[in-house]
């Protein structure tokens, strides 16, 4: 049982996992597992359709990462094997702040105590370098790298050359396991899940994110159009994508960000960040959308609130819960062009 | 963490002498053969110690060859610098390395311009670039007259060569990875052009943390080694 987040349907090869703790605010798809078999490692069976004005050195990372959002990030963790590894109880599981491609799972032993935390990342970069000083392993049957960190451990199983899907935990106060074990002992429970990754919108969990069925690039595409000639789109991650201007060789280094980035996250209500009373942020509507935007030092971000009807408790038996939404987030050197990028996205991605 | 600092101490002494590097480590004062610049030559190459090292994608395996000495070998570097790092690969025999790196080892050239030696377990690493253009003294000037830099340079020799090491602290203290970066005059004379830049690495196991000590002993054949490439390449 967790407390709070995204509600897993059913786990092929295990046992019934129908977390008694409904998390959802909002409809709860049904259940049914993944049963569709993939083709690679990545779960993709056919190449997967990009944005077709990514310039062409970026392309190949673009359809990589496109394969990668196809994959159910938190249905690649199993709660049940996480409670037999820890003996502590779940306590949430949810997609992270810094995109849809990361899934936390908190244990706890009870609301006052937490214990393991499980980050799990599709798509983590995992170059040759990495690769060259992590440990070769294999668990559950799986060929992994396993790397100490000061305080934690992390686990890569790679999913190409240069990615991974990345399993990563810290010690805390008390813990009575080295963190690399219980990595190892958790990521060999998932090993079944992990060589047949489940896909989006299979029912393996709930509520379905139909913000990641989309390409951010073709969100960002939108701002292409008129940034300026020579201006690029880059895939900046699994969910990010940046139009970056030309430069011009003759102009003197920029010390501030020239970049506009769209990233799709899952988040509190940025309504909050007004009602906690940041100066900074104010309250705007794009369309039939909610939104804020917020001036910061190092530039200008406008969340808007992609769906308000799918939300997730991040922790019922928290009295302070709050649900988390899907956000689209875009960033840019100032708020007019913040909010100009946002609205261009909104009109362009706003009407699926 | 200790990475991300090495990078930026090598970054703030690039950029300080507004040069390029041949070995990781080293920052030349001018010119120099390209930070990474792989040469048309050096291609990606698939192989068993291109395989293990960590940018296979500007890796040559390392095939013997007679190197030329001296003159010629700077020469050589200033003309085709990937030729001229599958020379200086060559310079120690098996016996010898068997001797320096253990039974295991391995070698290969890496950013088109280095012969990179590696220990059987990964641990201990000796790298070696030309750098044709530039004398030791004037690696020296440039350093010594940087504030920040300053404090980093030592000058020593090695082997009978006049050298000039430069490192910061995290680089000497024994915890994760540990390097010691040599710029050495081969032919004794530190006003003549054409250096060559020496690092020898040692690092933890693979999988261990950053942290994790690590025996800077396995150090100690530097002087030997270097003394030995240096007959061979300037006899």
């Amino acid at each position: 049982m967790v407390h709070g987040g995204i509600h897993i349907m059913k786990r092929r090869l295990s046992a019934v996992l129908m977390l008694g703790v409904a998390a959802l605010l909002a409809a709860c798809t049904g259940g049914g597992g993944d049963t569709t078999p993939s083709a690679d490692a990545t779960g993709a069976q056919d190449v997967p359709q990009i944005e077709q004005a990514i310039p062409e050195k970026y392309r190949g990372t673009a359809t990589a990462f496109a394969a990668f959002r196809a994959i159910d990030a938190c249905g690649m963790h199993d709660v049940e094997a996480a409670k037999q590894v820890t003996g502590d109880k779940g306590d949430k599981i949810l997609p992270d702040q810094d995109g849809l491609h990361l899934c936390t799972l908190e244990m706890h032993k009870s609301e006052l105590e937490s214990t393991w935390t499980f980050d799990l990342e599709v798509g983590a970069l995992f170059e040759s370098a990495a690769r060259s000083e992590a440990a070769p392993e294999t668990v559950g049957g799986m060929q992994v790298f396993t790397r100490e960190t000061d305080r934690g451990c992390s686990l890569s199983k790679p999913l190409d050359d240069t990615h991974a899907v990345e399993l990563r935990t810290s010690t805390f106060t008390g813990a009575t396991k080295k963190p690399c074990d219980v990595v190892r002992e958790y990521a060999a429970k998932l090993a079944p899940i992990w060589n047949d990754p489940p896909k989006r919108g299979s029912g393996v969990t709930s509520p379905t994110l139909d913000l990641a069925s989309m390409d951010p690039c073709t969100a960002a595409a939108a701002v292409l159009e008129t940034a300026g000639p020579g201006s690029e789109l880059r895939p900046s991650g699994v969910f990010g994508c940046s139009v970056t201007p030309a430069v011009d060789p003759n102009a003197p280094p920029q010390k501030t960000r020239t970049d506009t980035s769209v990233e799709f996250v899952m988040d509190e209500d940025p309504a909050s960040l007004v009602k906690a009373g940041i100066q900074t942020a104010r309250e705007i509507m794009i369309d039939r959308f909610r939104g804020v935007v917020n001036e910061r030092s190092t530039g200008c971000i406008t969340y808007v609130v992609w769906d308000p009807d799918t939300a997730v408790a991040v922790d019922q038996q928290s009295e302070d819960a709050f649900p988390a939404l899907q956000l689209i987030r875009v960033e840019a050197p100032d708020c007019d062009r913040a909010q100009a990028a946002a609205r261009k996205v909104m009109a362009k991605v706003g009407s699926r | 963490m200790k990475r991300v600092i090495g990078v930026l101490v090598l970054a703030v002494a690039a950029l300080v002498s507004g040069c390029t590097t041949t070995v990781a480590g080293h920052a030349n004062p001018t010119g120099g053969t390209g930070d990474s610049g792989t040469s048309a030559s050096a291609k990606a190459s698939a192989g068993a110690a291109c395989e293990r090292s960590a940018k296979p994608e500007t890796c040559q395996e390392w095939t013997s060859t007679t190197p030329v000495t001296g003159d010629a070998l700077l020469a050589s570097a200033g003309e085709d610098p990937a030729a001229t790092a599958q020379m200086v690969c060559s310079a120690l025999s098996e016996q010898a390395l068997d001797t320096y790196l253990k039974p295991g080892h391995y070698r290969f050239v890496e950013n088109g311009n280095t012969c990179s030696m590696w220990s059987g377990d990964g641990e201990l690493a000796v790298r070696i670039g030309i750098n044709p253009a530039n004398a030791l003294s004037e690696y020296l000037s440039r350093f010594k007259g940087d504030p920040q830099l300053a404090s980093m340079v030592t000058e020593l020799t090695v082997a009978g060569a006049p050298a000039m090491r430069a490192s910061a602290g995290h680089e000497t203290d024994g915890k994760g990875t540990d390097t010691e970066d040599l710029t050495i005059a081969p032919t004794g004379n530190p006003d003549g052009k054409g250096v060559l830049q020496i690092q020898l690495l040692v690092r933890q196991p693979r999988g261990k943390a950053d942290s994790t000590p690590i025996d800077r002993g396995r150090l100690d054949i530097r002087d030997a080694l270097i003394g030995d490439v240096l007959k061979t390449l300037f006899p």
